[in-house]
């Protein structure tokens, strides 16, 4: 692609309305959040990306890069007199859409009905997380399954999130990624403002509340389960956070959490055994038993997990590795030896 | 100029299905009925033989209907079987199985067999085709050594060395799965399923109130009906209500003499057989 598909690229080009973040994405049918839709919701005045449509003929012939901006540039002045108040209906509706961090999925076709989520396709299962003495301490297995088929093996589903935050996810590992740019998106818009503040992890998981709650309310969730856990420095010293937001929007905070199966198998491990202030060794210890139980109990796990923690020096995501599952119980080896011939 | 995505969707509730389920519904299709879950039975094998554990509580629906309900059924001396499910299923069941065994043990003269319960039950359930809804755990030690089976209400059966059943058998089977080994004694055996037990009284909404604990081992069984009581109700006073006399006012008296309404006669009639 020819313009703007590198920060760089894009910082070179000049415009009068500077480079956005997200202009670096664009869909290749022309639309994608950088059609002013992030610069809207700060600066409030529409951009005219939305009257027009570039089709992917503009994008990839034009040799000025930011092919909002270029757009953007002239109309912007010729739309800065719009009455904010009484705005024309035209203008109404596309900023009622822009004002939207999130855009409504979009099917390839603008002119065909808008698909809504019905039921995910490759899915992760569960994450756990609880909070440990240095931070919070987050893991899941790195498996996405397809269906019934285990798809792939060295998934990860648990990511960093600027330097204060994890997120990990269960469920349709698209939606995931998505979820991702969005965050992406947001660290770098907050970094823009360069102004020594950092987005800590009760923002992220606000954040994440509102994009889930409101995707559910439109019929077209993002089908996921998120755990949002992180340290930041607050007004009482290092304050550790671990929330939870699922597909609906249910979300809180507590000491532990867990997403899916994890729910059913490794919370009333965790409500048995954690205790506040547990040492770095002991929550592993306390992790690998939880994934040992998942492991044997839920089937569309893997014997592959990955442990990430993450504590005031930053995130730390630990590279996969196996648990020894233990099958020599006399029983299993000959289970008729009471009544043979029986089953 | 694009024209129809301009306007994204309206929320809230679609009432189509709803038209849709009205329509069915007197078309003659049967709603699912209710089905009643909500207990957790755990069983184990240990060295010197089986312990068995279940809750204490009996649901229907949303309502606790028994708060202390026996869930542990006898099926012989030697053999005990923890019932998940319809209540009136499993108590059926059992007690049907039971009383084949008492009769096989009459015309065989000896100590019965778990597999011959085991076979009892699942032709019995299979039959059925699973209209028999008891999810059984069914343990005991017999000359062969110690057994413990589940038992599906399709008819299906295992022969584990740990088993749950029932609503709260996640929890239970998370504490089992990090917690057993083989060769447990007697005391870690009856804690380990007393903490199982908890992990779904505490865990499980369907399970709740108290523990009880069945120990068999060869020649000895031993029936701890409310082992743990992690429940308790706590009144406000210890010693329950006191009130000592005068406490209250009396107004006035008017006592009112009964007059004998019955004349009785010496030597009438005899009751005829």
């Amino acid at each position: 692609m020819a313009i703007a598909d590198t920060p760089s690229a894009a910082r070179r080009c000049s415009s009068s309305t500077g480079w956005r973040p997200g202009a670096i994405w664009p869909y290749l049918d022309g639309t994608g959040p950088s059609q002013g839709r992030v610069l809207c919701s700060r600066a409030g005045s529409p951009s005219s990306s939305g009257v027009v449509r570039p089709s992917p003929a503009h994008i990839l012939g034009s040799d000025r890069c930011g092919f909002a901006s270029g757009g953007v540039a002239g109309a912007a002045e010729a739309q800065n007199d719009i009455d904010v108040l009484n705005p024309p209906p035209e203008v109404e509706k596309l900023n009622h859409k822009k004002e939207l961090l999130v855009q409504p999925s979009s099917s390839m076709d603008v002119n065909c009905q808008r698909s809504l989520t019905m039921y995910p396709c490759v899915t992760g299962t569960s994450v756990i997380a609880f909070k440990y003495k240095d931070g919070v301490i987050m893991a899941c297995d790195t498996g996405a399954s397809y269906g019934s088929t285990l798809r792939y093996k060295s998934v990860e589903r648990i990511k960093a999130v600027g330097k204060h935050s994890l997120i990990g996810a269960s469920g349709e590992f698209s939606d995931f990624q998505e979820i991702l740019r969005y965050l992406d998106e947001l660290t770098l818009s907050d970094h823009m403002w360069d102004d020594g503040n950092s987005l800590g992890p009760k923002e992220i998981h606000s954040y994440l509340t509102r994009v889930m709650y409101n995707r559910r309310n439109k019929f077209d969730p993002l089908w996921n389960s998120l755990v949002l856990g992180g340290v930041k420095k607050g007004p009482k010293g290092d304050e550790k956070y671990l929330g939870m937001v699922n597909m609906i929007g249910t979300h809180f905070e507590e000491n532990y959490v867990a997403t899916g199966f994890g729910n059913h198998l490794a919370i009333p491990i965790l409500r048995a055994e954690w205790h506040e202030d547990i040492t770095f060794e002991e929550a592993v210890k306390l992790v690998e038993k939880c994934l040992l139980v998942l492991l044997y109990r839920d089937r569309s796990s893997i014997n592959k997990f990955q442990i990430a923690k993450i504590t005031t020096e930053g995130p730390t995501i630990h590279p996969p590795y196996s648990l020894k599952a233990y099958w020599g119980f006399s029983h299993f080896e000959n289970p008729a030896q009471g009544a043979v011939g029986s089953w | 100029m694009t024209g129809s995505m301009d306007l994204p969707a309206k929320g809230g509730f679609s009432f189509d299905l709803c038209r849709r389920n009205n329509m069915l519904q007197k078309n003659g299709l049967k709603l699912p009925g209710f089905r009643k879950t909500g207990t957790t039975i755990v069983g184990l094998v240990f060295q010197d033989g089986v312990v068995l554990g279940a809750d204490t509580r009996a649901t229907e629906g949303p309502i606790v209907a028994d708060k202390n309900c026996e869930k542990i059924h006898f099926m012989a001396p030697n053999i005990y079987c923890c019932g998940a499910g319809t209540a009136a299923d499993t108590e059926a069941v059992t007690d049907m199985v039971s009383s084949q065994l008492q009769l096989h043990r009459y015309a065989t003269g000896r100590e019965s067999r778990v597999v011959t319960a085991l076979t009892l039950l699942k032709s019995h359930l299979f039959r059925y085709q699973g209209h028999v809804s008891a999810a059984l755990v069914l343990g005991g030690v017999d000359c062969t050594g110690p057994h413990l089976h589940t038992v599906y209400p399709h008819g299906s059966t295992d022969t584990l060395p740990f088993a749950t059943m029932g609503s709260g058998s996640l929890a239970a089977m998370s504490v089992f799965e990090s917690k057993y080994k083989e060769g447990l004694t007697r005391e870690e055996g009856i804690q380990l399923v007393s903490d199982a037990i908890c992990a779904g009284i505490f865990n499980d909404l369907g399970s709740g109130s108290n523990v009880d604990v069945c120990v068999i081992t060869k020649g000895k069984t031993e029936y701890l009906r409310n082992h743990q009581l992690p429940n308790p109700r706590t009144y406000a006073s210890s010693k329950g209500y006191s009130f000592t006399k005068g406490q209250t006012e009396v107004l006035s008296t008017k006592i009112t003499p009964l007059k004998q309404k019955v004349e009785v006669t010496e030597g009438g009639d005899a009751m005829e057989e």
